[in-house]
């Protein structure tokens, strides 16, 4: 199923929803969008200069922005570059003239104009060179479509997708689950899922969504009053089945790194080792826990906890807008640790 | 089998998807199927081995791009336990 999503590019993330340019002219993308949004970021593929050229610049850069521009009628609004709300996500202004992103960068409400209704966003800048950021892109969708999610939530599937890694689905990719229901479904093999007599199909917010004991999902399926619900039921039942054979396969095959996430203060040490030990009871595949970093602890960090668990930490959850960097970043050194202790 | 297959999966198809199916083959891309997102490609294969009694390789999940596929994974299938 690859190539669903659109090639990375330049784009905005408004509250969690990708917007393409509707024109890209040569040294600007122009974005039409409504005012006020909730969150607003400037998203863009990004690659290292040292891994793609021999540069000794390490830094994570995506757009080199030299300005941005918001219109609206003949109201013109243009932050200045020097500003200090260009924080998160924007590297320090350079030559007076440009900003680097890190390919997920923050407009926050004070470089938006006050108003209301439709506008224009000219982003003026570049992107890091495409013919080599190729390379890297097809790195970091390989790596992360080599991991599967196994909870609490779909941030996995989300920053997935922002790399255009499109693995095949996984029982976990699109729902909400717990600790406590994926520990007792592991150390009972989700027995009775996809039963029908366990599975409920409700709807919310127009979509069907499936209800089972051990995780709630997603079926991205708008209900049609012209549908059998009992239909709708059966179809969910066995494709759960489907996937939870797959899930337990995968894990005994060792084809998938497994990652569980949670803001739980309980999710500690001894929770990741339990949880660990219930996965192993299935097979040898990794596993990799996500928690919030503590005081002191860098984001993107992990430490490898046993054979086969590391423990990771970002500097929080935020679903569906990253912090994507953060993320890739975790997944390359888990992996990397993995590689590293295998004989 | 791959007959009996074909037909049970694009009986399937004209079931789950909403909008006229193109003519199917075994060449076609899913992608190219109006409203076959992952989710339904995989409820597809899961009605499909429980009207065809069998099992597929669930490793194969991970290399669907066209009908073949899918076909491809039901011919090496294993019969339902």
């Amino acid at each position: 199923m690859h190539g669903r999503f659109h090639r990375m590019t330049c784009r905005l993330i408004i509250d969690g929803h990708p917007l393409l340019p509707g024109v890209t002219e040569p040294g600007a993308y122009r974005f039409r969008l409504a005012l006020p949004v909730g969150t607003l970021r400037l998203a863009s593929a990004a690659a290292r200069p040292s891994s793609l050229t021999g540069s000794v610049d390490t830094r994570l850069l995506g757009l080199q922005v030299f300005g941005l521009r918001w219109t609206q009628g003949e109201g013109e609004y243009v932050p200045d570059l020097a500003s200090t709300s260009f924080g998160e996500g924007f590297h320090e202004l350079e030559n007076s003239s440009y900003r680097w992103t890190n390919g997920d960068a923050l407009l926050p409400p004070a470089l938006q104009p006050p108003w209301q209704g439709e506008v224009e966003l000219r982003v003026e800048a570049t992107e890091i060179q495409p013919a080599r950021q190729a390379a890297v892109l097809h790195a970091d969708a390989a790596l992360l479509a080599g991991f599967e999610s196994l909870g609490d939530d779909c941030e996995l599937g989300f920053v997935q997708r922002h790399f255009d890694a499109t693995p095949a689905l996984g029982l976990f990719r699109w729902s909400g689950s717990s600790y406590a229901r994926l520990l007792a479904g592991l150390e009972n093999g989700f027995e009775g899922l996809g039963e029908p007599e366990q599975t409920q199909v409700t709807l919310v917010e127009g979509e069907y969504r499936l209800t089972t004991p051990y995780l709630n999902m997603h079926t991205f399926h708008v209900a049609d009053p012209s549908e059998d619900l009992g239909s709708v039921h059966r179809r969910g039942c066995s494709m759960l089945r489907l996937l939870r054979r797959k899930l337990l396969q995968d894990i005994a095959a060792d084809r998938r790194f497994f990652v569980f996430k949670s803001a739980d203060p309980g999710f500690d040490q001894a929770a990741m080792l339990r949880l660990h030990a219930a996965l192993r009871r299935h097979g040898p595949a990794p596993l990799l826990c996500v928690a919030p970093r503590k005081p002191g602890e860098a984001a993107g960090g992990v430490q490898r906890l046993a054979e086969g668990l590391y423990a990771g930490r970002l500097s929080g959850f935020v679903l569906s807008a990253g912090p994507y960097a953060e993320w890739r970043q975790l997944c390359f050194r888990a992996r990397s640790l993995h590689e590293a202790s295998r004989p | 089998m791959s007959d009996a297959a074909f037909t049970t999966l694009a009986a399937i198809l004209r079931r789950l998807c909403q909008q006229p199916l193109p003519d199917l083959a075994p060449e076609t891309l899913l992608l190219d199927i109006p409203d076959l997102d992952s989710i339904r490609v995989l409820e597809t294969v899961a009605l499909l081995e429980e009207e065809l009694r069998v099992e597929i390789d669930t490793a194969m999940l991970d290399h669907l791009e066209r009908v073949s596929d899918i076909l491809g994974a039901v011919a090496t299938a294993r019969p339902m336990r």
